[in-house]
């Protein structure tokens, strides 16, 4: 329990009815770590209360990244958002936002800070945070994520936060937590490898600001994985090939480089297979989210390193983890996703970046966020950032879904979060296209031939043959036929055979 | 030359009597400024006789960034070029592009010497680079641009010099040179100010590469761009009403912020509006090319320093610099694109990016560089770099072009360099749509109402009512209606009158 001096010890319900009608709340969390769980319940329920009293009632939410079961569902289960940024994975919001029931901002995960301290999202009128403990002085020590809370505690009016008994105290151990002054006058973040230390074990706030403690003892509730398919083992392995092949011509140190990978079941796959390739040296990352599989990585020595801005790893590893510190600490920083995703870090370190895709066209565009380019999915989360900035990128996704339906290699993306210009590498099951240096008609050529589902790349072909010359040929008329067929026939050829699948 | 300089003096077709067919030949040049020009004429020369021989000739080029009249126009005339990177713009070389003669990539400017240092690109066989001096030692005093000659010169097999007595040799003054070295292990780019230097006056290269030097004094080729008109100072107005707000808001500093403009009369529009306007304070640009509308400027004490990577400005306006070097030596520093365009530093000094595009879509993403998402322009440049790590991204253009038949504003891009997570701002002659903060709906809300020409509105909210209900509303058998309606009969709405 919480000694608070002057901070009242409240109930979660007392605490969300401080939260009023129009606000703009920013919660802890990402990659569904660290979020705060008792007060958005709390506020859930107090709002299907008063909604079912004719009274409205519906808040602005702002989180660092994902907060989907203890902050979207709950809120969204409650009709209680009209605006979300930057990021989101919960199926119920989704279906809001795409119903525009909710005004959704899909944002590059680094600049949420910076945006916030600059005042262009008006006034944060309540920030709720989790922590494993605050000091009388103002030091807040986080929990399993960083993300924007340094700066919440900074640029919010009211802090609310959850003290979760749950987490080990020793987490300010891993936190390394600046937040950066505004331009133009400021240096370079001095960091020059995964692990350099640029900050403080803890986050600072004005003591006055604190509303309320509420304490918690609340378990983490990342979504469990499904076991790693054999598509995930396919596309690492192409991965691993070419960056063994890559080290033997110099063209990558032999030290290797940090790996940045994505997060969720696929990425999941990739990092096991490619962490246990005999290609690949033993390494160090700069992502965004520590996963199952670089624990165990970890464990054998094989991953070095992490820097990252969240534990996002299912309970029993995360007991695994909290219980054998002594040896994880000194192996894995939390910094916040400003610095997690800092354009010129990542640039810095030659970050290898793989993302997941969910379609990609002939000449490699990427499409992360859209299905039919209307229907939002999650985000462009830090994709965009790493893919962008890195010494090498990959973008990968399996060449079909849906039993064949759907051919995730097109001619042309109706929505595109990381284009051609930054996109050098696509992977599928298939095999890997190695874009460098190639112009638009060489790019087609090789994402159909490698990466494209054999049963598709006769359609691909025959969509470039009919196109109309250019330096990028396409034909306008029929650039979406795919699409549309899927959207009116439930596949991309409806004649084609799918018990080949 | 200096006494004891080692190496031979060769005529231009002395020079490329190596160069053979299929090299790959990196030439100095940030647009014109500083591009190669002799040499690059006399190769020119020497695949119109090997292709009067039925022989085949034909090179990959690359470059900083354009250089058209100086090296793409007369390679391209005389279909000398097979591949070219990372940017170009001129009108033989586009249709060549087009055509699907000549292969091309469009690429992020800093990324390039990142690229040739990891062997992305193969071997570079040739550098050919302008330069005031070589010392016996290998260093290389560069001219009005640096670009990527520094990687140029020390990855290159071989090595051809341009002695240029046009150039002032006072250049080096403002140069700042450093090769960034391979990752992981590199340190922090201490650049924390726009005129900070990290590096050296040269560029360096191993004195047994060179081939030999070729004297000339021919100046720069930079082409003056139109004066602005109605539409660019309407612009201007927008943009630089919506910077005083925010200054005043307190969103940018009362020191401001340092600026990047990209090339063109747009640009040169808001660059001269931003200087007259009495609120906005002197200010610092961190930009990849300096104009001429930017010398006035400085002159005036309006513009108190500039890092860029070149010196695109008109031969009177070059010739003025170089006649007052004690006074723009201080105030100019020219950097590697790989530095001038570095993410990390643009995010660090909360650059507030300038650039014009092509088209724009009502949700804000952005066509810099494709025609019907087909046809070459020019390329994405640096455009992408800034926009994207900017502190403030803007993006210009008249909301229509060819009298009314082309509108700006459509219902979907089909090609797109920057987006809409990327795109804060979208200015035309009629308003200015501020994104930030907004939803898809409300941007093609705001996009429409502010930014399209009136008599496309309706058009674009039919487009909107008619489309499928999602977070983004598109309807994609109509996506493209207006650039089809442009391909076939030469408008995009072809009963419209906007006279």
């Amino acid at each position: 329990m919480l000694k608070s001096g002057r901070v009242p010890v409240l109930s979660p319900e007392e605490a969300a009815s401080m939260v009023f009608d129009g606000a703009t709340v920013a919660f802890g969390g990402f990659a569904n770590s660290g979020a705060p769980k008792l007060v958005p319940r709390a506020l859930a329920h107090r709002v299907r209360q008063l909604h079912a009293v004719g009274v409205p009632f519906k808040i602005r939410v702002i989180t660092g990244g994902a907060a989907n079961t203890t902050v979207d569902e709950p809120l969204a289960g409650a009709r209680a958002v009209s605006w979300r940024a930057p990021y989101q994975n919960s199926s119920s919001l989704r279906r809001q936002i795409n119903e525009q029931k909710v005004q959704y901002l899909d944002l590059h995960l680094s600049g949420v800070s910076r945006t916030l301290l600059s005042g262009f999202f008006g006034k944060v009128d309540f920030a709720i945070i989790e922590a494993t403990d605050v000091s009388s002085d103002g030091r807040v020590t986080l929990s399993s994520s960083i993300g924007i809370v340094p700066t919440l505690l900074q640029c919010a009016e009211r802090i609310i936060i959850e003290v979760n008994e749950h987490h080990s105290k020793r987490l300010g151990e891993l936190s390394d937590i600046v937040v950066l002054p505004p331009p133009p006058k400021r240096g370079p973040v001095a960091i020059s490898h995964p692990l350099t230390r640029v900050g403080y074990p803890y986050a600072v706030v004005d003591p006055a600001k604190i509303v309320g403690f509420v304490n918690s003892g609340e378990p983490e509730e990342v979504a469990g994985l499904r076991p790693i398919d054999d598509t995930s083992t396919r596309i690492a392995n192409h991965i691993a090939r070419f960056l063994g092949h890559e080290m033997r011509h110099g063209l990558i140190p032999n030290e290797f480089l940090p790996l940045q990978l994505g997060v969720g079941n696929l990425c999941n796959g990739v990092m096991a297979a490619l962490g246990n390739h005999p290609e690949i040296p033993p390494f160090r990352m700069y992502t965004l989210a520590v996963q199952d599989a670089m624990v165990e990585l970890m464990e054998q020595e094989k991953l070095l390193a992490a820097s990252a801005t969240g534990l996002a790893m299912t309970s029993d590893v995360l007991s695994r983890f909290y219980g054998n510190l002594d040896y994880f600490a000194s192996r894995v920083l939390l910094r916040p996703q400003e610095i997690s995703n800092d354009a010129g870090v990542v640039r810095r370190l030659g970050v290898i970046a793989i993302n997941p895709a969910i379609e990609v066209d002939i000449y490699g565009n990427v499409n992360s966020s859209h299905i039919y380019g209307t229907d939002m999915v999650n985000g462009v989360g830090g994709s965009a950032e790493f893919t962008r900035n890195s010494f090498l990128s990959f973008m990968m996704c399996p060449s079909v879904t849906k039993g064949g339906r759907i051919s995730t290699v097109v001619p042309m993306t109706p929505h595109i979060d990381n284009n051609e210009h930054s996109v050098q590498v696509v992977v599928t099951e298939q095999g890997l296209a190695d874009l460098r240096g190639l112009g638009p008609m060489q790019r087609a050529r090789v994402i159909i031939e490698n990466c494209a589902h054999p049963a598709y790349r006769e359609y691909l072909h025959r969509y470039i043959e009919r196109s109309r010359m250019g330096h990028i040929r396409h034909d306008l008329e029929n650039c979406y036929e795919m699409h549309l067929n899927l959207m009116d026939y439930g596949a991309m050829i409806p004649d084609m055979d799918f018990s080949a699948f | 030359m200096s006494r004891g300089n080692p190496f031979r003096t060769l005529t231009p077709q002395e020079a490329v009597e190596e160069v053979f067919d299929g090299a790959t030949v990196g030439f100095s040049g940030f647009t014109n400024a500083g591009a190669a020009k002799v040499v690059p004429r006399a190769i020119a020369e020497k695949a119109n006789r090997l292709h009067g021989e039925r022989k085949p000739f034909a090179i990959r080029v690359f470059t900083g960034a354009s250089s058209g009249s100086s090296i793409d126009e007369p390679l391209a005339e005389a279909h000398a070029m097979s591949y070219r990177a990372p940017y170009q713009s001129g009108p033989k070389l586009r249709k060549q592009v087009n055509s699907q003669e000549v292969e091309y990539v469009d690429m992020h400017l800093s990324h390039l010497p990142q690229t040739v240092m990891a062997g992305f690109q193969g071997k570079l066989d040739f550098a050919v680079v302008e330069a005031t001096e070589i010392t016996a030692d290998g260093r290389v005093y560069l001219t009005s641009s640096v670009g990527a000659s520094p990687s140029y010169l020390r990855y290159a097999d071989r090595v051809i010099i341009e002695i240029n007595a046009y150039h002032s040799r006072r250049l080096r003054e403002m140069s700042d040179i450093m090769i960034v070295p391979p990752p992981p292990n590199r340190n922090p780019i201490p650049i924390h100010h726009p005129l900070t230097k990290v590096g050296y006056p040269y560029a360096v290269v191993d004195p047994k590469k060179v081939v030999g030097i070729v004297v000339n004094d021919e100046a720069d080729h930079v082409p003056a761009f139109a004066t602005s008109d109605g539409r660019s100072d309407r612009i201007a107005e927008h943009v630089v009403r919506f910077l005083v707000d925010e200054m005043r808001a307190g969103r940018i500093p009362e020191e401001f912020l340092p600026l990047q403009a990209g090339v063109g009369n747009v640009a040169n529009g808001v660059m001269a509006a931003l200087g007259d306007n009495p609120h906005i304070p002197p200010f610092y640009m961190y930009t990849e090319v300096f104009q001429d509308s930017l010398v006035n400027l400085m002159e005036e004490g309006k513009l108190l320093g500039a890092s860029t990577t070149s010196l695109t400005v008109t031969s009177p306006v070059l010739e003025r610099i170089y006649d007052h070097m004690d006074f723009f030596i201080p105030r100019i520093v020219l950097r590697p694109q790989e530095l001038s365009n570095h993410p990390g530093a643009i995010r660090r000094m909360g650059v507030i990016s300038m650039n014009t595009a092509l088209e724009v879509d009502i949700y804000g993403n952005v066509n810099s560089s494709h025609l019907y998402g087909m046809d070459i322009m020019n390329g994405i440049g640096g455009s992408a770099e800034f926009t994207r790590n900017a502190f403030l991204s803007i993006f210009m253009c008249p909301s229509v072009a060819k009298g009314g038949k082309i509108s700006t504003v459509v219902p979907m891009c089909p090609h797109i360099d920057n987006n809409e997570h990327s795109v804060q701002v979208i200015v035309t002659e009629n308003g200015l749509a501020d994104l930030r903060g907004l939803g898809p709906m409300q941007r093609a809300h705001t996009i429409i109402e502010k930014c399209a020409h009136p008599s496309y509105h309706d058009y674009l909210y039919r487009y909107l009512e008619r489309s499928r209900i999602g977070h983004i509303r598109h309807d994609l058998r109509t996506a493209f209606e207006l650039h089809r309606n442009l391909l076939r009969h030469g408008a995009m709405l072809p009963g419209l009158d906007i006279s």
